[in-house]
């Protein structure tokens, strides 16, 4: 086995293999920048490239493109707070705000040296499992499926911060999220209202991209300052600060890549769930982390970030050993196995063992090379967070709107982009954690398909199995623990009361969004309640359960106070208002009704791209929206409009239109007139 | 505005003039041709299609370039309707589709927004044989030990063909089949199999080919019945599903069960595509079949052997099938439980 390995080490270092899988990280590196774009991109456009190519540079390529993309797509998560992949949600919580505290070239820093220890260990642990690799894998079935996804849900109160009556609340509205569409085991449509768009429910992207990445440029535009400046003189390697913490981090590195890998190798977990498990499992054994985390802690970062390289070795894995992604990624370098003549299965792990170990050795150099680049260039990178936001906005915003179309290519993104911006704002305005929502989404179809798996299968005799039982035992500590310590905290604070009396003054902002929410449950109870059993189980659940949480929240909001016992004290929090663990607001300097202009100005910029992109087509509407806002809203000169606007769109042209051919929704005009679209010219609308 | 649209009507007008005076040679020297999938990428349909178009260049006059696009959804809906509703008719864009299109016109006509009479059929290359196979470990692995013992078969979900073959085998056989639906796809209940979750699955033989070869070689899996066009690869004395029914009305559902599977995966125009470019297509889609280089690559990349259908016939099997009578439709969706659409 180890000639083996070493002979695979000197099939990838063969010159031209390197180039060949360089050229691969720079593309993946590239695909994992743009807000949308992931590696299955690249890798279903490259694909018929490797043809003609022999199997080991073949697969080294798309290898070496797939393993980086969970490295660069840190960045726009740390410089914007906007999601590169869906893998990099978790590192905006504390990546963004260290850059809005100038600190952005030390989080890149930190980011790309725990990615590449953690692309390491995710490469070790691919090689080193390889002969325990079968039975390993083979002893999760739906039941440890299962109890792995309630664990997930545990998770929760650890990402609600300070509040977790919001968490869980906002955890619900992810999972009630989660059930549109087509029920497998009735066909009940659940909340598809007719569309098409809306039977295999609501696409992950332009959901994450319109919760976090929406609000941030709001929130930018609406402050109408740049980024805090660069700290100091010291930084002109800033990011060596950030793999010094990476450095002196270097348990949560270990434990992050360890989540990263093994979850990841296991077929079914799916990968956006495993940074949010590596954060929160670093939160809550960190010491004081609960405090920072969230904040712009450094660590939070490097669990996040190492995790979510090292899956990528996990998830190949699998795809090598038993021909099932874990990925979806992984389904099409499965079909680039096979286009290679290779059966992925048992062989590979015996006779073919030559390629699983060239493998190996890509996912490594991949890792070194990506990062090395990446780092290089961390500096500069950092630097686009000094761009004016008049012009920084609207390109960020152009490429968000192109991003979340590639996710099923419909209308339907552009529209989930934007509904769930919205929400995302609202939630920041009224103080609700983001997260949890994003995680009660991914969760909420997992879930639900392995319970009823398990039922259907095991019957209650699910709950006997050893790795289902360690699983929920700690599950049940990890949830018991705070509110054991919790217990003992507020004996000691014998002096604090909860005092019952109604606050005139909480009916804002947060009030009224509690009552919507309270609305959108009794709605979805309701609508549920003719479903057959198989269909109306969960939502059900999840209604009430959701409902009670609002409702109980908002009592508490309008009733409820904490009051010291000593009366020189009284001046006492009420009983929600400490900060959340999702990004803070930068809007202080303003006042109410400044930001509610603005807002209204911002999201009329969006409602009016979307109406012209309906009408013309969608890349047009960019152009228009691209130049239109740089010199009304930005104020921008003629020459800086069109510099920015035409450069900025013709990337987006050239990358979207020419080079991934992206099939452009039918518009108004383009519908009045088909034989337009057969014409290279104006094929656009 | 106004100007603008004036502009593009008239730009209309002169691209659409030309277009017709074509021929097709002409029409398609120098220009590219889209193939939208209905499907994502990955897959026997992706794939089979970015072989189709790798090779299908060379057989047409002009050797046009030829590009795939992924147009996900709906089990291929979403992508006929756009090739329906918004494609440019002239024979540039072209639609490849799962098989069981023709049967989603035919059960969900709310969301299916074309008709398959209309569409221009150029062919189709490969069909499906479906084949519910268990590991032969199972308690039963014969059709008739399956009528008296319990049999759990993993599947995607009831919209899906993979669960559709054996909820109506169980129907018409009165099998003992506890289908479990939920599956994310059907990689992950072969997965089930391995471990013992379930017993069996519905796919085809070139499936197993794929994903485990090693399981058909040393007969870890035994096929109990299979339906559809009998397949090249197909292990010699298993129970056919049509040979096993006897009445008409049986027989009726047995042929619309099947309608995917015969079909295949079509390639085709969207209606009003000038009919010389249309039989240009046909002719380059047929030679394209006795092409070896195609062949030894379909071969190489979803392990099937070719089963050609050609254009014309795809038409008049279409046409049959749309006419399947409105009671043998309602009881099939009623025995498949989709009922409700």
């Amino acid at each position: 086995m180890f000639e083996m390995a070493l002979s695979a080490l000197e099939i990838v270092f063969d010159p031209s293999r390197v180039v060949i899988v360089a050229l691969g990280v720079i593309i993946g590196l590239s695909l994992g920048v743009i807000p949308g774009l992931s590696g299955i991109v690249g890798l279903s456009l490259l694909l018929p490239f490797t043809f003609d190519m022999d199997p080991f540079t073949a697969l080294a390529f798309l290898v070496g493109l797939q393993a980086v993309v969970a490295t660069s797509d840190t960045i726009p998560a740390v410089l914007f707070g906007v999601p590169g992949t869906v893998g990099s949600a978790s590192t905006i919580l504390d990546g963004h705000p260290m850059a809005k505290q100038g600190l952005a070239a030390r989080a890149f820093g930190a980011a790309f040296s725990a990615s590449l220890l953690g692309g390491l260990c995710g490469a070790l642990f691919l090689a080193l499992s390889i002969p325990i690799l079968r039975p390993f894998i083979l002893s999760f079935g739906s039941p440890e499926l299962l109890a792995f996804c309630i664990f997930g849900l545990s998770l929760i109160g650890v990402l609600s911060g300070g509040n977790p009556l919001k968490g869980l609340a906002a955890a619900a509205v992810g999972l009630m999220i989660a059930t549109v569409g087509e029920e497998p085991n009735t066909a009940i449509e659940r909340w598809t209202f007719g569309s098409l768009y809306l039977l295999e429910g609501i696409p992950l992207v332009p959901l994450a991209l319109g919760l976090f990445a929406i609000p941030e440029i709001a929130e930018m535009t609406i402050a109408g300052k740049a980024m805090r400046k660069e700290h100091g003189v010291t930084s002109t390697w800033g990011q060596l600060d950030g793999v010094k913490d990476t450095i002196s981090n270097f348990s949560i590195v270990l434990r992050g890549s360890g989540i990263g890998s093994v979850l990841g190798a296991v077929p079914g977990i799916g990968a956006p769930v495993i940074p949010w498990i590596a954060y929160g499992h670093a939160m809550r054994t960190e010491k004081g982390a609960s405090e920072t985390f969230g904040k712009g802690d450094v660590r939070g970062v490097i669990a996040s970030e190492s995790s979510s390289n090292a899956k990528e070795g996990g998830a190949l894995v699998s795809t090598i050993a038993f021909g099932v992604p874990a990925t979806a990624a992984m389904a099409l370098l499965l079909g680039a196995f096979l286009i290679h003549g290779l059966s992925p299965g048992p062989d590979m792990l015996t006779t073919r063992l030559d390629v699983t170990y060239t493998l190996v050795w890509t996912v490594a150099l991949a890792n070194v090379l990506g990062c090395g680049i990446c780092f290089i260039f961390a500096r500069q990178l950092a630097a686009i967070a000094r761009i004016r936001v008049g012009v920084l906005a609207p390109v960020v915003l152009s490429i968000i709107f192109i991003g979340a179309f590639q996710a099923t290519r419909q209308w339907g993104d552009i529209f989930a982009l934007l509904g769930f911006g919205l929400l995302g704002w609202v939630m920041k305005r009224a103080d609700w954690p983001r997260p949890p929502l994003l995680l009660g989404l991914v969760l909420g179809g997992l879930l639900e398909r392995y319970m009823f798996i398990s039922f259907q299968r095991y019957g209650a005799d699910w709950l006997s199995r050893p790795i289902v039982i360690g699983v929920l035992l700690i599950t049940a500590y990890s949830i018991l623990k705070p509110f054991i310590t919790d217990l003992i905290k507020r004996r000691r604070k014998k002096d604090m009361r909860y005092v019952i009396r109604f606050k005139p003054n909480s009916i804002d902002t947060t009030f009224w969004f509690n009552l919507a929410i309270i609305i959108f449950f009794l709605i979805a109870i309701v609508g549920s309640w003719q479903w057959d059993f198989g269909a109306k189980l969960v939502p059900q659940v999840i209604g009430w359960l959701g409902l009670f949480l609002v409702s109980w929240q908002l009592a508490a909001t309008l009733w409820l106070r904490t009051e010291s016992i000593d009366p020189a004290m009284t001046h006492g929090k009420s009983g929600s208002n400490i900060k959340n663990s999702d990004t803070p607001s930068e809007l202080d300097h303003l006042s109410n009704s400044e930001i509610r202009r603005r807002t209204t100005g911002y999201f009329s910029w969006c409602l009016l791209t979307l109406t012209t992109a309906l009408l013309i087509g969608l890349l047009p509407a960019i152009l228009i929206f691209l130049i239109s806002y740089l010199r009304i809203e930005s104020k921008e000169s003629w020459k800086m409009t069109l510099a920015v606007g035409l450069g900025s769109w013709s990337v987006s042209y050239l990358l979207f239109h020419q080079l991934l051919r992206v099939p452009w929704p039918a518009s108004f005009i383009g519908d009045l007139m088909p034989g337009l679209r057969a014409i290279g010219a104006t094929n656009l609308l | 505005m106004q100007i603008k649209k004036y502009y593009l009507l008239l730009l209309f007008l002169l691209a659409s003039s030309i277009s017709f005076s074509q021929t097709a040679e002409n029409f398609y020297a120098g220009r590219t041709i889209t193939i939208l999938v209905g499907s994502g990428a990955g897959g026997t349909t992706d794939i089979s299609s970015r072989v189709i178009a790798e090779h299908l260049k060379r057989h047409i006059p002009g050797n046009p370039a030829i590009i795939v696009q992924n147009l996900p959804g709906g089990g291929s809906v979403t992508m006929t309707n756009y090739l329906y509703r918004s494609a440019p008719k002239d024979g540039s864009v072209l639609g490849y589709s799962l098989p069981g299109i023709i049967t989603a016109q035919m059960m969900e006509p709310r969301r299916a927004r074309f008709d398959g009479r209309k569409l221009n059929w150029i062919g189709s290359a490969l069909k499906y044989t479906g084949i519910i196979s268990v590991m032969s470990t199972s308690p039963a692995t014969t059709i008739e030990q399956a009528k008296d013992t319990e049999l759990f078969i993993g599947t995607t979900g009831r919209g899906s063909p993979a669960h559709q073959f054996p909820m109506m085998a169980q129907a018409l056989l009165n099998l003992k089949f506890n289908i479990v639906a939920g599956y994310e796809s059907s990689n992950d209940v072969v997965f089930a199999m391995e471990r013992g979750e379930v017993h069996g699955q519905s796919s085809s033989l070139q499936a197993w080919a794929i994903t485990r070869p090693d399981w058909l070689a040393d007969n870890r899996i035994t096929p109990l019945l299979y339906m559809g066009p009998p397949d090249p690869l197909a292990v010699p004395g298993v129970p056919y599903l049509r040979q096993l029914v006897s009445s008409t009305r049986q027989r009726a559902l047995v042929d619309f069960i099947e309608i995917g599977s015969q079909m295949g995966w079509p390639l085709f125009a969207p209606p009003e595509v000038p009919i010389n470019r249309v039989e240009t297509l046909r002719t380059a889609f047929n030679s394209l079949m006795n092409d070896p280089e195609f062949i030894q690559a379909i071969g190489l990349t979803v392990r099937a052997e070719l089963q050609p259908t050609s254009g014309s016939e795809l038409t008049l099997f279409v046409e049959t099938s749309l006419d399947t009578p409105d009671t043998i439709l309602s009881e099939a969706k009623s025995i498949l439980g989709l009922d409700g659409r």
